[in-house]
């Protein structure tokens, strides 16, 4: 019988964390868009401050959300250093993805 | 701050397209037209985006060959305006035909910053993890197959992906680009001609951490200090964040930990590298996500590749299966890769004007009960 009071915490955790690195990369978008603020890396050091707690409450999680959610956090720690470096440094793959995409928008 | 964090994620992401991109009037006009027939929002979104090849050819899909010639031969007119070309429907006509014979050639423009370099070592056919980068394919074939050429297709991907089950017994890892390709070919074949792009597989994790140093340290990147990057930084901002860097991205090159525990990986971001170029600023982040891995377990499992339930993005993958229940696997395939806005497009046939958006900013957020009863909704009069 499966733990159904276990999945449900999972659930919410895992979408906390989906939504964390969300955020991370929507301003790592913004500074390859070349809209990056202030403001926006500022947010980006915020939420660096956020990351080793929610990296600890990851390994809470059961199995089939583990592998996913520290693979999730993982992107936004680069998304945010990015950010942090104003798009100076190496970045997750899916921004590396939203960046070949752009150059076809604007190539094509 | 949080108003603002809570704002960004909901922002649907072509939204910033739209309004950071330049169309030519005339351009966003005649494509307005070429669109009407679609709901509104729907039809507004089309004519923000920017002429692309991929987009000329999903033009061509929504209003014909020769309408879709029509439009783009408006939008890279080149001569004196005002001076009609002699014979101009058949000259237009017979570029078009032209292009479809080689679109990329006819179409594509100069590399962009963040493009694959185009000389790379060339494809492996040996299941060993890649140290070098593979090459992005340029010119991609004809999207369609024969019932022969699917057969063989198909053939190849399960033969592939049976030698790979039999590898991961011995030693798991993860998929080797010409194993993935060749598994995604066999799946989508029918669709698009799948091409690996420049990925390169690393060993394993520490490879990854020590591959990120060694470009940093190469482009001459400075730590946040203003000191030099040195080998071992990635690992030590890896240790205070709690984290390990299972991939990155740099000038273009996909790297990946050859050693990941999610067996999609691989086929995940050659996919990625296949999806049309409009369909992250239609779908949104989440269902970008949520059906390239939906896709690439598919694929793998058709193929007879053991998929455990543990999945990338299973949230995302979630809000995808709800959506495909709504408008079908055929349609959310097509948009993947080949026409974005027919998604937009069936989704507001079935559900309303306006319903996609709506739904596209809950997906956007992951709420869920919201998302289920829009879904859920019937179409709005």
């Amino acid at each position: 019988m499966p733990d159904r009071t276990k999945s449900r915490g999972d659930t919410g955790l895992s979408r906390e964390i989906q939504r964390f690195s969300m955020q991370a990369l929507e301003l790592a978008k913004a500074v390859v868009d070349g809209s990056a603020t202030e403001a926006d890396r500022q947010e980006a050091r915020e939420l660096a401050e956020q990351l080793p707690l929610l990296a600890a409450k990851s390994r809470e999680l059961s199995e089939a959300y583990r592998a996913g959610a520290a693979k999730t956090l993982a992107d936004a720690r680069l998304d945010l250093a990015f950010v942090a470096a104003d798009g100076k440094l190496p970045s997750s793959t899916r921004i590396g993805w939203y960046i070949k995409e752009k150059g076809e928008g604007q190539g094509g | 701050m949080e108003s603002s964090r809570t704002t960004r994620a909901a922002e649907p992401a072509d939204e910033k397209r739209r309004s950071g991109r330049s169309v030519a009037p005339e351009a966003a006009a005649s494509l307005e037209g070429a669109l009407a027939a679609a709901p509104a929002p729907v039809a507004r979104r089309g004519a923000a985006q920017p002429l692309t090849q991929r987009r000329a050819i999903a033009l061509q899909g929504a209003v014909g060959n020769r309408a879709a010639a029509r439009e783009i031969g408006r939008m890279v007119q080149r001569h004196a305006e005002g001076a009609e070309l002699p014979d101009k429907g058949e000259q237009v006509a017979e570029l078009q035909e032209k292009e479809q014979a080689n679109p990329e050639a006819e179409l594509q423009g100069p590399p962009q910053e963040g493009e694959a370099p185009e000389a790379e070592a060339q494809e492996p056919e040996q299941e060993a993890p890649q140290t070098e980068p593979q090459p992005a394919q340029q010119a991609a074939p004809e999207a369609t197959r024969t019932k022969t050429e699917e057969k063989a297709q198909v053939g190849e991907a399960k033969t592939s992906g049976k030698a790979f089950q039999k590898q991961q017994k011995l030693t798991p890892g993860a998929m080797s680009l010409a194993t993935a390709q060749k598994i995604l070919q066999g799946a989508f074949g029918g669709l698009t001609d799948i091409v690996p792009g420049t990925i390169v597989i690393l060993a394993d994790q520490p490879a990854c951490s020590a591959k990120y140093d060694e470009v940093c340290i190469a482009d001459g990147i400075t730590r946040p200090d203003g000191s030099a990057w040195q080998a071992g930084d990635c690992a030590k901002d890896d240790a205070a964040a709690g984290v390990q860097t299972e991939g990155f991205a740099w000038k273009g090159v996909v790297y990946v930990n050859g050693q990941t525990t999610l067996v999609t990986a691989t086929a995940h971001e050659i996919l990625h590298n296949n999806a049309h170029g409009g369909f992250r600023g239609l779908a949104g982040e989440t269902f970008n996500e949520g059906t390239t891995e939906l896709l690439a377990r598919r694929a793998l499992k058709a193929a007879g590749v053991k998929v455990p339930s543990v999945t990338a993005y299973p949230d995302q993958v979630k809000f995808t299966e709800q959506l495909e229940k709504v408008v079908g696997e055929k349609a959310l395939k097509e948009a993947y890769f080949t026409n974005p806005w027919a998604l937009a497009v069936k989704f507001e046939e079935l559900k309303g004007t306006g319903a996609w958006d709506a739904l596209k900013l809950l997906a956007e957020a992951l709420d869920e009960a919201k998302f289920k009863k829009a879904l859920a909704a019937k179409k709005a009069k």
